[in-house]
């Protein structure tokens, strides 16, 4: 019997000519839409036709219309990133299929039930500020773009991070500017993360359009099995994304649940758990435990998405997770997923869970940096599983995940989460099996508090300055 | 089919961590902002006061100045950088290295032989700055003000696209 991944070796052809499509229309956020030159312009020519069968034809035909025309208003821009989110949804759902079809699980092509979200009223001035800014940066272009026109934004970006309600699109406006304000401006011939930054764009854009759409909601309670969590971080957000199973009788979901804090750049490593601390105890002695959760009526929102609540929440027993894992998790297994919104269909925002056996690593490709990050080792090296080979997503591994090349090569068993990115699929390993034990990514050390305590000082600091100031 | 580039197919390219770390009990904060590396200093012997500094560039000169958050002007300042402006200096090399440091002051030569602070400090001719301090001084504030916006236990997927930093 061929092995599953030989399945994942082709990707479907449509999902490369999306990427071609989407490269020739990014070309013209590098160069703005202000100054298209005959390349730029055939790109949009040539994009209405791809939607005139789609619910969104009409509103991308008026919009490129209207860029070729030099009439540059707001909702032009944003019909051009709902038609560059429709264009990779419809990617996500391709490979989302080919991943499910692999795996020999039957792909869920449920849509879920939203309801319109709601936000307070002037959430609206703040979304208005933002679909401007992303308008002018459109227009400039990357290549154009001056730090100096990036700065006035902070006046509203720091209004937008004060509301928990704007908390998606402040961790991606955040991180977006702080990488632009660095390599600002791009010298001459740089190569320029392109698609990243109209994805960055894109997201950022699409959050300011209207609130998110609210999905529907259950209170659910049973136990949660961590697998493994993904640490996310930039300047200035923290992020733990915790997956595992929530137990619940004789059934049994793939879950995650987010927990996040703001940051400032000087917090960095291993100190960014403590921005949890006092907050999310719980969660960090579960994670350092190695145990599950108890539950009682939390949040689960239908696209697999737990509201963590440490009043509703205890520590409970150990847990491995391989003993759930090799049965629940191997092909051939259902594994029941949430469903997927617009919103959630990205290529990138795939992570379908799934465990390997017998493997061992093998160099497939080489980087040339002067220091390796872990991710880099990690990106260098493919899982050999009988003859087949998956690349491993070192790009997806934080520096302070603790998972390490070391500790891949010498595990015999791993839960990871199929990825796909550079055109192709991956595999981030969330769990590694050494001997009995288990080691998960995502675990905090057993002592936060570092000699230079980067958080406390400042911590003091603000007390002090802040409350004089008030 | 074309070929596309790496960088038009990937949403996670790896990236080398934006910053180092460095400790922040004697310069709690800088940055390279608005042309200017700035920041705030820890005073020596009160731990109620803070020195508010910075280096900008203006034309082929960067101009300093530093006075404490009340606005009153640092007594070390004699036309050369006094040295809470050397110590700002130190720590914007250790947080960005000092290559990054000197090509954000624009300074002249082969920066790759910029190693040190010292390298830099070499090369300020400028003067004392008319700019006042404030605009640094809140820069510091809205920093802090991150310690104090709540946590949010809601899902985040936007985050997806962040491993650095």
């Amino acid at each position: 019997m061929s092995h599953f991944l030989s399945e994942l070796a082709a990707i479907p052809s449509g999902v490369q000519h999306a990427a071609e499509v989407l490269a020739r229309l990014d070309q013209c956020f590098i160069t703005g839409f202000g100054r298209m030159s005959e390349r730029e312009v055939n790109a949009v020519t040539s994009l209405p036709r791809l939607f005139s069968s789609t619910p969104l034809g009409p509103k991308v035909k008026e919009a490129c219309d209207a860029l070729l025309r030099s009439e540059f208003v707001e909702k032009h821009f944003a019909s051009l990133a709902c038609a560059r989110a429709a264009l990779q949804g419809s990617m996500s759902d391709a490979l989302l299929q080919q991943a499910k079809t692999a795996l020999g699980r039957s792909p869920s092509t449920d849509e879920p039930e939203l309801s319109d979200g709601v936000s307070p009223g002037h959430h609206g001035v703040f979304r208005e500020s933002t679909r401007h800014f992303l308008m002018e940066v459109a227009l400039t272009g990357f290549a154009q773009l001056e730090a100096e026109s990036v700065y006035p934004f902070y006046a509203t970006l720091d209004k937008i991070q004060e509301e928990p309600g704007l908390v998606r699109l402040a961790a991606v406006l955040s991180g977006f500017l702080s990488e632009l304000l660095s390599e600002l401006p791009i010298p001459t011939g740089e190569t320029i993360p392109i698609y990243r930054w109209v994805d960055l764009w894109t997201r950022a854009m699409l959050l300011s359009l209207s609130a998110p759409p609210a999905p529907k909601t259950e209170k659910i309670s049973g136990e949660f099995v961590p697998l493994g969590s993904d640490v996310r971080h930039h300047r200035n957000v923290f992020s733990v994304c915790v997956y595992g199973f929530l137990r619940n009788g004789t059934s049994q979901r793939f879950v995650q649940t987010t927990v996040s804090a703001f940051k400032v750049d000087t917090v960095i490593g291993h100190e960014m758990w403590r921005l949890l601390e006092g907050h999310c105890d719980k969660l960090l002695k579960g994670l350092r435990d190695g145990a599950m959760w108890k539950v009682a009526d939390l949040d689960l929102y239908e696209n697999g998405d737990l509201v963590w609540d440490e009043s509703r929440v205890t520590v409970a027993g150990k847990s491995n997770p391989f003993d759930v894992a090799e049965t629940a998790l191997g092909a051939g297994k259902a594994v029941v997923c949430g469903k997927r919104s617009g919103l959630d269909r990205h290529p990138a925002m795939i992570a379908e869970p799934v465990f390997l056996s017998s493997y061992k690593t093998v160099k497939h490709e080489t980087h040339k940096s002067k220091r390796a990050s872990i991710g880099e080792t990690l990106e260098e090296q493919a899982l050999d599983l009988s003859g087949s080979k998956l690349p491993l997503s070192g790009a997806r591994v934080s520096e302070y995940a603790g998972i390490s090349l070391d500790r891949v090569a010498k595990s015999s068993a791993m839960i990871g989460l199929l990825r796909f990115d550079k055109g192709r699929w991956a595999i981030q390993p969330l769990a590694l099996k050494q001997g009995n034990a288990a080691e998960l990514s995502g675990t905090p050390p057993q002592t936060l508090k570092a000699k230079d305590d980067t958080v406390g000082v400042l911590r003091e600091r603000a007390s002090k300055l802040l409350r004089k100031k008030s | 089919m074309t070929t596309l580039h790496p960088s038009e197919q990937t949403s996670l390219p790896l990236m080398e961590p934006l910053v180092r770390p460095r400790k922040v009990k004697d310069v709690p904060y800088v940055e390279l902002f608005g042309g200017r590396v700035q920041g705030v200093v820890s005073s020596g012997s009160d731990e109620n006061r803070v020195y508010v500094s910075f280096f900008a560039v203006d034309g082929k000169d960067i101009h300093f100045n530093c006075s404490t958050n009340n606005n009153r002007p640092c007594g070390g300042l004699r036309g050369s950088p006094c040295k809470h402006l050397a110590q700002l200096m130190k720590e914007a090399v250790l947080q960005f290295g000092a290559e990054q440091v000197a090509r954000y002051l624009k300074l002249a030569g082969d920066l790759s032989k910029i190693n040190s602070e010292r390298d830099i400090l070499l090369q300020v001719r400028g003067g004392q700055s008319r700019m006042d301090v404030s605009q640094v001084f809140s820069r510091f504030l809205s920093h802090l003000r991150y310690f104090e916006l709540p946590l949010s236990n809601q899902p985040i997927p936007e985050m997806t696209w962040f491993v650095s930093g």
